[in-house]
């Protein structure tokens, strides 16, 4: 039988001030590794999060490879179209350069406006930003991102929660495939799954991925 | 048929060619007036910025920029967030400075953290050249780890100066990596969510039970609705044994729900994680699934709160509101 908080401490909290969660504490499943998607293709980080190299600082794991005419600057002027238009806080993914050295790029994001249900989809996509593509001899012009829904952030009432990484990915593909994108669903295995789970340090962290990203091909200019 | 101009014509002809020349004398003369100010030692606009060198026009200069350190500096997007390379050793920088017979290149100057650094004098015998080459190996060991910024100055022999200025993050050291596996190798998703069956049934148990006991709000929050599980994981707790959280969908979906349900703050101490409990007044407007964390040690409960397809209306917690989640992280 699991036992689990058997001697549970309850304690009062006087002050109204949140609690505050350690920066680094949300840890991924698996120890988080480099993954290329073809042999002599530029290496990545499957996560996003702190710009750091361990467990613990993940945000999401990557679970979208947009390819074809991808550009960090193509994908998200479509998002942009498609309603995400608003910004978040900056997360970093990790990449490794020609010469092996290790880069972060940041990206804040684009978020969507909030649902009846004060929930918005936070989508950040990641690539080079001296190229804004990573170009990958397999895939062509490749940007990453990762996807997560954030609820009762900036709208809406508590509880506050972010995560749902599985949703938000068929959200982020079923928005791009109405507006003519090719989408092929859970095509990439990255491995990055993260089961369905919470923790009691961080419940508004909410992790739930597949380990399978969707591959969506960006169009020409002229499509 | 051909008509001879009028003398009135040429006249207004060359009023307007005037007009037109005039016009271009003044563009030209905002041009130069454009990279006077420029020149004044400011920072230079880049012709190109990439992986490959940063050629900077500030006339009489032209410099060019190149080498790993300058592979290697910080970039900024459009959206103003950094791309940063994690520098763990100094690196050379390659600088190479075309003047004029008129601004010869009388000196070069590395500054980092605008503090001098090395200086380099290319002239001889009273002479300076028309354009010279270093390279400069920052000393970037030898400062704290962080964000530096490196600077190429220029100077020729009447006083103008041409600056170029970038950022590198240095670190002590770079922490180990697995180099990257092709997808093909890595390992196939579907780890399982650590939850067993019979977990899964005991904290179904604990949730029938406190339906049927009709207390802490959970009866009148699922009413009578079908509760399917959608997702069931761990609950991790940092020196405890997990629990169960459940992800769940309710049919018929149940409207104007109003309850108090139990919560938990999380409280972090010097011995580990511990929770604080509390109740939460809330009325949900929609209810079409929700969260749900069980304590199988207890048969306790632990909260529930609406899923991400609900619509809460209000949420009054008796004591603090959760966290609102770690670093920023949405």
């Amino acid at each position: 039988m699991v036992v689990f908080a058997a001697t549970a401490i309850f304690i009062s909290v006087a002050a109204a001030t949140p609690p505050q969660v350690p920066q680094s504490f949300d840890i991924a499943h698996e120890r988080p590794r480099f993954v290329r998607l073809s042999d002599a293709g530029p290496s990545f980080f499957a996560y996003d999060g702190d710009p750091t190299l361990g467990r613990s600082g993940r945000d999401w794991p990557v679970s979208l490879v947009f390819t074809g005419n991808a550009s960090v600057t193509r994908v998200k002027k479509e998002l942009r179209a498609a309603g995400l238009t608003r910004a978040g806080h900056t997360r970093y993914l990790a990449y490794r350069t020609a010469d092996a050295t290790i880069r972060f790029d940041g990206d804040r994001g684009l978020k969507s406006a909030c649902d009846a249900n004060g929930t918005d989809t936070h989508v950040r996509l990641y690539a080079p930003t001296a190229t804004d593509t990573f170009v990958d001899p397999e895939f062509g012009s490749v940007v990453l991102g990762t996807a997560h829904l954030d609820r009762a952030d900036g709208c809406s009432v508590q509880p506050t929660m972010f995560g749902f990484s599985e949703q938000a990915e068929e959200r982020v593909a079923a928005l791009l495939a109405r507006r003519g994108w090719r989408v092929q669903a859970d095509r990439l295995a990255l491995g990055n799954a993260e089961p369905y789970r919470r923790e009691v340090i961080d419940p508004a962290h909410v992790w739930w991925s597949d380990g399978r990203a969707t591959v969506i091909t960006v169009p020409g200019s002229r499509r | 048929m051909l008509c001879s101009p009028t003398p009135g014509a040429i006249i207004r002809r060359a009023m307007r060619t005037a007009l037109i020349l005039g016009i271009a004398v003044a563009l030209a003369a905002t041009t130069v007036v454009v990279i006077v100010t420029q020149s004044g030692g400011g920072r230079s606009v880049p012709d190109f910025v990439g992986d490959g060198p940063g050629v900077f026009r500030d006339p009489p200069f032209t410099v060019r920029i190149d080498g790993p350190l300058w592979r290697a500096r910080t970039l900024q997007d459009n959206d103003g967030a950094e791309d940063f390379a994690l520098v763990e050793r100094d690196l050379p920088l390659d600088v190479r400075v075309t003047g004029s017979r008129d601004a010869r290149v009388a000196q070069l100057e590395l500054r980092v953290d605008g503090r001098s650094s090395r200086v380099v004098v290319p002239c001889s015998g009273g002479r300076c050249p028309v354009e010279t080459s270093a390279r400069f190996v920052p000393p970037l060991a030898a400062l704290r780890p962080g964000e530096h910024e490196v600077e190429i100055r220029v100077r020729d022999g009447g006083g103008h100066v041409s600056a170029n200025r970038f950022g590198v993050r240095y670190v002590s050291n770079v922490p180990p990596t697995s180099e990257g596996e092709t997808i093909s190798k890595t390992r196939p998703p579907g780890a399982g969510s650590g939850v067993s069956a019979r977990l899964r049934r005991s904290a179904l148990r604990v949730l029938a039970n406190a339906r049927r006991g009709g207390t802490g709000g959970i009866a009148a929050t699922l009413g009578s609705a079908r509760v399917t599980v959608a997702q069931a994981g761990r609950l991790d707790a940092p020196g405890r044994r997990p629990g169960v959280t459940l992800l769940v969908s309710l049919a018929p979906i149940r409207y104007d729900v109003r309850a108090v349900v139990p919560a938990y703050v999380p409280v972090v101490g010097a011995g580990g994680v511990r929770f604080a409990t509390q109740q939460v007044r809330m009325r949900v407007a929609v209810l079409r699934d929700a969260l749900v964390d069980v304590d199988l040690a207890s048969g306790r409960v632990l909260s529930i709160e609406p899923g991400p397809d609900s619509r809460t209306v209000s949420w009054s917690p008796s004591k603090a509101p959760a966290p609102a989640g770690a670093a920023d992280e949405d």
